[in-house]
């Protein structure tokens, strides 16, 4: 998976770099407001597109209700300047920054391209955009984590570019274990870590899909161990240990998760689990999209994820019927309160380009989809439209082709999910109104509940919430303490995260001794890990 | 009556057998990618698919029939092989002619030979590529396709070599009939080196079909792609470490192994169909036979 | 009398030249003037500025490299495998060439050219995945292994056989196409040549010896030297699929380093550097067959 999206991104490295002539031409939009007000007002963007998006009939990715809802309100003429898809768009954009012409407005850069357009002076400086133009509640949003993200954006104290936040309360790795299994073997629901390994024992030797065939496996993770789906991140979590994160110590200082001791515990258990062929003999050479298939295919029955992990297992219900998950809190080890660690509250970032006479039309268009999602007429049915439409049985949605976004915060989303998950519970959607997002997992819920309908993913999701609110809640996250990049992570960051899987992979599978792990901590320091440790504390 | 076994008859047969068993072993994985394209999902899923389809089911295909991507991107890479291979084929043969003349006979051969060489040494890299590109305004259009590429510095070392094995007497009783280079060129040594063409012809064809690379690069709208880049974008698989819960629900609509197996197979069809029909161009001893009779 | 001569060469050689005008435009349209960001490797390159503009870090980037921990090892297993390759590449399109050849049957030998170049077109995403089901512990030849009361073999797992599996595989994927020009290679051999070495008696042997070899050996060399010049390139997309933590001692190639060092950054600056010393050693490496070629065998081989 990111092994191939890496593929592309190499391939543009190995093929090198560097320029030829000077057309540093940004097409500026000349045609502007001031002198004839009826004069549309040019936007050049870059944008990414997923196969699956679908549009009502007679709309395109390019003339969609957003963009006219824009030229009506702003008198604005959007025009893609260039198409991507989704897992080339990062490779584009950096060629496009390469090439020193990046558009009007650059749409979700992440934080080293963000960096890059920075450094180079293509940016515009939006400190007094922002203070001028954006609404309460866009202001609102975008500092709801307490500043961590506009921080990052803010480079030598003027706001560079606008964060397009998340809500980090998604992204704990949950423990999935297939209930139907747990139910004919008549296990109960694994507690503990060591409930766990019972579990995960008894999911490869009684063979829990009753075909009197031993093919089935212990607990399911993939060689990039630390993925969203078939990860080991909840195990870890189980012992207190918080893999490639950035962690804020007692002292206020920064560290790295990876090279804490409880790593070392957790790694003992899992090679005392692959000796006993609890895992897969070959988990080293599987990457994610092949061990999610095998999850699916009713391999393995147990395997740690996010809350979305069903929407890639459901696809085996066809020949599984009777498959049902049931997410859980990651089981400690010792009893104690399990901590998750989840990722910055930026997804990435918008930027305006330095030679764009409207740089205000960024922060307004971010107040008109905050307005539109999270403002009081967000459930008006001509509102709803922009978000969603009906296309025969299906609902298509079609919020993400607004040019600027942001998710809710962790509170927010928080509240929302407590009112759906009531709102599921009582049947009752009556509170439903209140809350700002994942309000289109009812129907679905309830039709599948009620035996009807296809809401089986969507259901499980919810179930998932459920376990995420009351499991972890807000307190119990651990988010990364730091979110950009200093200049030794750019060089380093890579050989170093590539180091951790292969020694951790090692001494999982055997052969590496377990002490292999003190080694590997002091050369991570050694390779350059201390210093971006330094770096990173310097910088606070 | 002749079933003596001599040397030569074992011979035949343990290389006819090894031969036999060479293209199995180079069929197996398409007739594997085939077997799945034909099965049902979650067959695929469970890992019962090898070399017949297990559940048979033709979803796949009637699901690429529904999107209009494939065959608008099938469209361009028609076009782009054909206009492609023909500039291609031009270059390379008026480029070959040349440069397969002796040094006394061309003073400045060596000259020109290393100066196509160098090109396929050193290279500056795609963002100098990129940024002349978008400065000769070719960016998102046809051209750019076909013309770098036209030049195919290794082809035409190939078509030199070709060019050198023709016998000089030819060219020189040409020469004394009055013909002029242009003539030699297309009366004499094109119906000569008719394998090598063909050869070189479907060397270009299959580059052109293959190329994915430029198509991503300096395609800015995505209904431009050719079907290789296309189709690289659908088998190269999803970043599960950036999925944010409101993408989840399209996790369910990535497309499933069998829908991948299918857009190869359709997308590998037509490019097989070439060589069979470049084929008969190879037939051993066509050149100089032709030319004695 | 001199100026004479020069313009009567002129006049001779111009149509020569007149010829070559279509490359020339192209490759300094598409080539020479891109080419200049090579400079690139001697910068800390980021963003366009224009032309030199970027900070000068003199060899900087080549010392990054090389201080890459492993990148002895890396350069030992990048060229190692690529010389298995280069050679076997080479070898094994040739005979079997010969050997198609030697059969009879017109059709058939189609059927199993067509056939034999189908893994070309498969991409190594593609391949990548039948392969490692093909070698796991439970695929198809562990399978065979064991119904011959053998252990299964990690092929993927062990350091002693994963270059082994590279080479295999990329030969496997590659012969059928390069097949494809030895075949047209053996067309131009002249039958007369044949036949005279039947009356003089000559077996099959001695005729494939003797008339077949000769007669290719041109595109043998030429394909020989032209493959020297991916000594340093061991198949990104092949390793990169195939690679896991338990081969990386033996399968880590430079490639994969450089773009370990670029991940998710665009770290062009590096990229050509490397880019550059590979030009250059094969720049080195092509230059010398070609002279030896020239000196010892008098054949020019472009």
């Amino acid at each position: 998976m990111r092994k191939i999206a890496a593929l592309s991104i190499s391939t543009v490295l190995l093929a090198l770099t560097a320029c030829s002539s000077p057309s540093n031409t940004n097409t500026q939009d000349t045609a502007s407001s001031s002198a004839d007000p009826k004069q549309p007002i040019d936007l050049r963007v870059g944008r990414y597109s997923l196969p699956t998006w679908g549009y009502p009939a007679g709309d395109d990715f390019a003339n969609n209700i957003w963009y006219r809802h824009y030229a009506d309100k702003f008198n604005l003429n959007v025009i893609h300047e260039w198409t991507a898809l989704q897992n080339e768009y990062n490779e584009k954009l950096n060629i496009v920054i390469a090439s020193g012409s990046i558009p009007d407005i650059v749409i979700e850069a992440s934080t080293n391209q963000l960096e890059t357009m920075v450094k180079a002076g293509m940016t515009a400086d939006l400190t007094d955009v922002f203070e001028e133009h954006a609404s309460d509640l866009t202001k609102e949003i975008l500092t709801g984590d307490g500043g961590l993200a506009m921080d990052s954006a803010t480079f030598d104290g003027k706001l560079m570019a606008l964060p397009y936040t998340t809500s980090v309360i998604y992204e704990p790795s949950l423990l999935w274990v297939r209930q139907d299994w747990l139910d004919k073997l008549n296990l109960p629901v694994p507690k503990t870590i060591d409930d766990v390994i019972a579990v995960a024992k008894a999911f490869k030797e009684q063979d829990p899909d009753g075909n009197g065939i031993d093919d089935t496996g212990g607990l399911a993770f993939s060689n990039w161990l630390f993925d969203g789906i078939t990860s080991t991140t909840g195990f870890f979590n189980g012992y207190h240990a918080y893999p490639q994160s950035w962690l804020k110590g007692d002292d206020g200082k920064i560290t790295y998760g990876s090279v804490q001791p409880e790593m070392k515990n957790a790694l003992a258990k899992l090679r005392e689990m692959y000796q006993a062929g609890l895992i897969d003999p070959e988990f080293g050479m599987k990457d994610t999209t092949k061990v999610t298939e095998e999850v699916s295919g009713g391999k393995y029955g147990i395997s740690y994820g996010r809350c979305w992990n069903v929407y890639m297992y459901g696809t085996g219900l066809e020949g599984q019927p009777d498959m049902v998950w049931t997410p859980l809190a990651a089981p400690s080890a010792d009893g104690e309160d399990v901590f998750a660690n989840v990722g910055t509250t930026v997804v990435s970032y918008y930027a305006v380009n330095k030679d764009y006479k409207h740089p205000e039309i960024l922060v307004q268009l971010l107040n008109d989809y905050n307005e539109m999602a999270y403002g009081p007429n967000r459930n008006d049915p001509e509102v709803k439209k922009f978000f969603a439409f009906e296309k025969g049985q299906t609902i298509v949605e079609q919020g993400h082709l607004s040019l600027a976004r942001t998710l809710t915060t962790d509170d927010a989303t928080v509240k929302s999910l407590e009112y759906l998950i009531e709102a599921i519970e009582k049947r009752d959607p009556s509170k439903l109104d209140q809350a700002l997002t994942e309000t289109g997992k009812y129907e679905p819920s309830v039709a599948y509940l009620d035996g009807k309908g296809t809401g089986y993913m969507e259901y499980h999701q919810v179930k998932a919430f459920k376990t995420i609110v009351e499991g972890y809640g807000t307190d119990h996250l651990i988010p990364q303490a730091y979110g950009g990049t200093t200049e030794t992570m750019l060089n380093k960051m890579g050989i170093l995260g590539d180091y951790e899987r292969e020694i951790f992979t090692k001494i999982i599978m055997g052969a590496e001794p377990i002490d292999a792990f003190d080694t590997f901590v002091s050369e991570w320091h050694k390779l350059g890990g201390q210093q971006i440790l330094d770096e990173i504390n310097a910088s606070l | 009556m002749k079933y003596r076994l001599n040397g030569s008859t074992v011979f035949a047969v343990f290389n006819k057998v090894f031969l036999i068993l060479l293209g199995i072993l180079c069929i197996a994985p398409i007739v594997n990618t085939l077997a799945i394209s034909f099965s049902s999902a979650s067959a695929v899923a469970m890992g019962k698919v090898r070399f017949f389809p297990s559940d048979f089911s033709l979803d796949a295909y009637k699901f690429i029939a529904t999107r209009p991507e494939f065959l608008r991107s099938l469209g361009v890479a028609v076009i782009r092989v054909l206009v492609g291979s023909a500039l291609q084929m031009l270059v390379t043969f008026i480029s070959a002619y040349p440069l397969s003349r002796e040094n006394r006979d061309f003073s400045m051969r060596t000259f020109y030979v290393w100066f196509f060489m160098f090109t396929i040494l050193f290279s500056g890299g795609i963002v100098p590529l990129y940024m002349q590109v978008k400065s000769l305004h070719m960016l998102d259009t046809m051209m750019v396709l076909v013309l770098p590429t036209a030049l195919a510095v290794f082809n035409i070392v190939l078509m030199i070599n070709f060019f050198r094995g023709l016998p000089r007497e030819l060219d020189e009783s040409f020469r004394i009939d009055g013909a002029g280079h242009w003539t030699i060129l297309w009366r004499l040594y094109f119906p000569l080196s008719l394998p090598a063409f063909a050869t070189i012809l479907l060397l270009a064809m299959v580059g052109h079909w293959n190329s994915w690379f430029d198509g991503m690069i300096f395609m800015n709208q995505t209904e431009n792609y050719p079907l290789a880049t296309y189709l690289r974008s659908i088998i190269v698989s999803f970043d599960f470490s950036n999925v944010r819960s409101e993408d989840a629900a399209l996790l369910a609509s990535i497309s499933p192994r069998t829908t991948k197996s299918a857009q190869i197979i359709l997308a590998t069809l037509p490019i097989l169909c070439v060589y069979p029909f470049l084929q008969r161009y190879f037939v051993s001893g066509l050149v100089l036979g032709s030319v004695k009779g | 009398m001199r100026a004479l001569h020069l313009k009567s060469r002129f006049r001779h050689e111009l149509p020569y030249h007149l010829f070559l005008i279509p490359g020339i435009i192209l490759a300094v349209l598409f080539c020479y003037i891109p080419m200049m960001g090579i400079v690139m490797a001697f910068q800390n390159f980021s963003v366009f500025k224009g032309w030199l503009a970027g900070p000068w870090v003199g060899m900087d980037n080549f010392q990054y490299i090389i201080s890459m921990p492993r990148f002895g090892q890396v350069m030992y297993n990048t060229i190692y495998i690529s010389i298995l390759k280069i050679v076997f590449s080479l070898i094994v399109p040739i005979v079997v060439a010969l050997l198609l050849n030697e059969m009879h049957g017109q059709k058939l030998k189609r059927v199993l050219q067509t056939a034999m170049y189908l893994p070309y077109f498969l991409s190594w995403v593609v391949l990548g995945g039948i392969i490692l089901d093909v070698l796991s512990l439970e695929g198809v030849i562990n399978s065979l292994i064991q119904a011959f009361g053998g252990e299964p073999v990690g092929f993927l797992s062990s350091n002693r056989l994963f270059p082994g599996v590279l080479v295999t595989t990329e030969v496997w994927k590659n012969f059928g196409f390069n097949t494809i020009i030895y075949m047209a290679a053996l067309t131009s051999i002249n039958p007369d040549l044949y036949e005279a070495a039947m009356i003089d008696g000559a077996s099959r042997w001695r005729q494939i010896w003797h008339v077949t070899l000769p007669g290719i050996r041109p595109t043998i060399i030429l394909l020989a030297t032209l493959s020297l010049g991916n000594v340093l390139n061991a198949g990104f997309e092949q390793v990169f699929m195939l690679l896991n933590p338990l081969v990386v001692d033996s399968g880590d190639i430079l490639d994969t380093l450089v773009y370990r060092l670029a991940f998710n950054q665009a770290q062009y600056s590096v990229a050509t550097a490397v880019g550059l010393f590979k030009s250059m050693v094969s720049g080195v490496l092509i230059s010398v067959s070609y002279y030896m070629a020239y000196k010892f065998a008098d054949y020019r081989i472009f």
